[in-house]
């Protein structure tokens, strides 16, 4: 699907972090699930293969790695939630190396305003990468339908490999992660004896300067460094591990406010009577709305702090306090000295329930001193009250989310063909309450409705007249018809949808690759500039 | 299995600060399970009775809503035989922003405010707008009979 290229570029980008960080690893060179029927085209296999392909390659996308970091935070998840992740890894992989989004930042399960420096630092230093996994969460959940038949279907032995393919994958991803984890508290330990220091293992100065005046989040009831994302609407904070958990409700009918329409989803798509037409078409998905005012297209905005370390700046162990005067960063001048200085002074204990009038002037200040960085690229964004969605820097479900309109598509196309379904059964009813109706022999009835799937051919044929009349004949024809002329129309209308998705996926491919090579040529200027 | 510290910290939050008129207690063996009761509001037909409930917070919690069931009989518009509770915030209207302590208020307001035009159990409901003062009748007797 021409993104061949990304995965060099992107290993470019991992190594990114120094000496510390890990190279990619490929989850499961090699492995690819026996498909059990032999009719499948090379095509098909292709295609089976790319999907195998993304589905390693969001997975791998997921294990958080401590070289991999932005301003302190990483590009993976935590993993408060055990429940599997859709959102597209890439894209917010990307979208947090630009700034965009607030990194995944380690969340304190408590903090207290009235810590020491000494007693936060314990805190944070006894952070792992990923919450701890255990081969419990292994176990899977869901059975396969046929699993009890006699004769297993070509599609339940997919099922089969597929479940397999997963569980390898969640292993190997599991073994990944415990590695990075071991990896990391290795290191931390040996910086810590002072042995020797890790490019990416983050100072003191750095944990602190994030965690003091942490901020919980609404959602997660967890704590996160200040720098959180802020709702387009109302700016209220919620960590990115929150955001990309949300995604569109399933495909489902619109709510008819004033009528009895309960259990709604499922009783239509059962139902699919032949009458209704446009039954499929009614389906809908609505944009996730805000979830603490419920303003419809939800999205976020995010004031990245007032320094980089980690990819596109400077190494995290050699992060100094601003306040201190040594300063590596080019861009960096006395008044945005001055601006980080007295945001420190505002992080005093006063400001626990202040926070968001407090993250107001926060993100106005961080702002002032980002028009600065303005020149590397990084947008800049000033906060006042609400913002339109389609505002510059704000960050919606659907960027993250894109599959929404294959999801749509994909139950109109089903539920169109069970209507489908439905309307053929209905027809061919038909035929034998017809034939029923004609005075004709038990024995004939038992042929005509053997004969039932010849009707449809044999419209015209002078055999069936005497069951049918020729009007008759002639409506049923012309149903049929119709029906196939909707179908083709919905699969026309489902072959641009989906060339329209992939165009869409392109567009992000060549963006990624764009700020992958935007962040090479940055980190050669930077290595070669001197210190 | 570790419960997420939000389950945990709500937990927490509903034993330290309980909501007047409401109770919910976890299982001992399944945290995720909670035994609640919610008390009739006043000056509606359900005062005085103490309605038993089960809430289920499923593994997608808080990203899906909780599941809420009346164990207790009750004569009302929105609540079918099964206990089963048709409220807008259980379903479509959910937002991880709400909490346990949410929601349970708001099937406290709905026995307040009965909705006889978006109704579940039908026949109640055509009971509820054709003969009103008979419906509350039945709604109190049910109480005073069920919710003890």
């Amino acid at each position: 699907m021409g993104n061949t290229p990304t995965k060099e570029t992107r290993s470019n980008a991992s190594s990114f972090g120094g000496p510390g960080s890990l190279s990619r690893d490929i989850l499961i060179g090699g492995t690819e699930p026996t498909v059990g029927s032999a009719g499948i085209t090379r095509k098909k296999r292709e295609k089976e293969k790319e999907r195998l392909r993304r589905k390693e390659e969001h997975v791998c996308n997921l294990i958080v790695r401590y070289g991999e970091n932005v301003d302190g935070g990483f590009l993976a998840p935590y993993s408060n939630y055990k429940y599997t992740l859709s959102y597209k890894t890439q894209v917010v992989r990307d979208l947090i190396i630009e700034r965009r989004l607030a990194p995944f930042y380690t969340p304190l399960e408590s903090y207290d305003e009235d810590w020491t420096d000494g007693q936060l630092l314990k805190q944070l230093k006894k952070l792992s990468l990923h919450i701890p996994c255990t081969s419990i969460e292994l176990q899977d959940d869901e059975e396969d339908p046929d699993e009890h038949k006699i004769y297993q279907s070509v599609n339940s032995l997919r099922r089969k490999d597929n479940k397999l393919f997963k569980k390898k994958l969640k292993i190997r991803a599991l073994q990944l992660q415990n590695e990075a984890d071991e990896r990391y508290v290795r290191d931390k330990k040996t910086q810590g004896s002072g042995i020797r220091t890790f490019a990416d293992i983050p100072s003191d100065d750095l944990l602190l300067k994030l965690y003091r005046g942490a901020q919980e989040c609404p959602i997660c009831f967890l704590y996160y460094p200040k720098n959180m994302n802020l709702t387009r609407c109302c700016v209220q904070p919620i960590c990115t591990e929150c955001f990309v958990q949300m995604k569109r409700l399933e495909p489902h009918i619109p709510h008819d406010e004033s009528g009895g329409h309960h259990d709604d989803e499922r009783e239509t798509e059962v139902d699919a009577n032949p009458g209704s037409e446009g039954d499929s078409d009614d389906l809908i998905s609505e944009p996730v709305k805000c979830p603490f005012c419920a303003m419809p297209e939800f999205g976020v905005i995010y004031s990245a702090p007032d320094f980089k370390t980690g990819i596109g700046g400077t190494p995290p162990s050699e992060y100094r306090d601003s306040s201190k005067p040594i300063e590596e960063e080019k861009d960096e001048d006395s008044s945005s000295t001055k601006i980080a200085s007295s945001l420190h002074d505002s992080t005093k204990p006063s400001r626990i329930l202040s926070v968001y009038k407090g993250d107001a002037q926060h993100s106005r200040s961080f702002s002032s001193a980002s028009q600065r960085q303005s020149e590397n690229g990084t947008p800049v964004k000033k906060r006042r009250g609400s913002l339109p969605p389609t505002a510059p820097g704000v960050i919606s479900i659907d960027d993250i989310q894109p599959d929404w309109e294959q999801r749509l598509l994909n139950a109109r196309s089903k539920s169109a063909r069970r209507s489908a379904a439905a309307t053929a059964l209905h027809a061919s009813s038909l035929i034998v309450e017809d034939s029923r109706h004609s005075n004709i022999s038990n024995q004939e009835r038992s042929s005509s409705v053997s004969n039932r799937a010849g009707d449809y051919r044999g419209g015209f044929s002078k055999a069936r007249s005497r069951t049918l009349s020729r009007q008759e004949q002639v409506e049923i024809e012309q149903k049929m018809v119709e029906e196939a002329l909707r179908l083709s129309l919905l699969d026309e209308e489902e072959r641009k949808l989906k060339q329209k998705v992939q165009q869409k996926e392109q567009e992000r491919e060549t963006e990624h690759n764009k700020i992958q090579t935007d962040l090479e040529v940055q980190r050669r200027a930077s290595s070669s500039s001197p210190r | 299995m570790s419960l997420p510290k939000r389950i945990v910290r709500e937990t927490e939050r509903l034993i330290s600060d309980p909501v007047p008129g409401i109770t919910a207690v976890p299982h001992s063996d399944n945290m995720r399970y909670f035994n609640v009761t919610i008390e009739g509001p006043e000056s509606s037909p359900y005062e005085n009775g103490k309605f038993k409930l089960e809430l289920f917070l499923p593994d997608e919690y808080p990203m899906v809503a909780p599941k809420v069931r009346f164990l207790t009989k009750i004569y009302h518009p929105n609540i079918d035989r099964l206990g089963r509770i048709c409220l807008d915030v259980l379903k479509n209207n959910w937002s991880p922003a709400l909490q346990i302590r949410t929601i349970l208020l708001s099937v406290q307001a709905l026995l307040s405010s009965p909705n006889p035009d978006d109704p579940l159990a039908n026949e109640v409901a055509e009971e509820w707008k054709n003969d009103n003062v008979h419906a509350i009748a039945t709604a109190r007797e049910w109480t005073h009979q069920y919710a003890n």
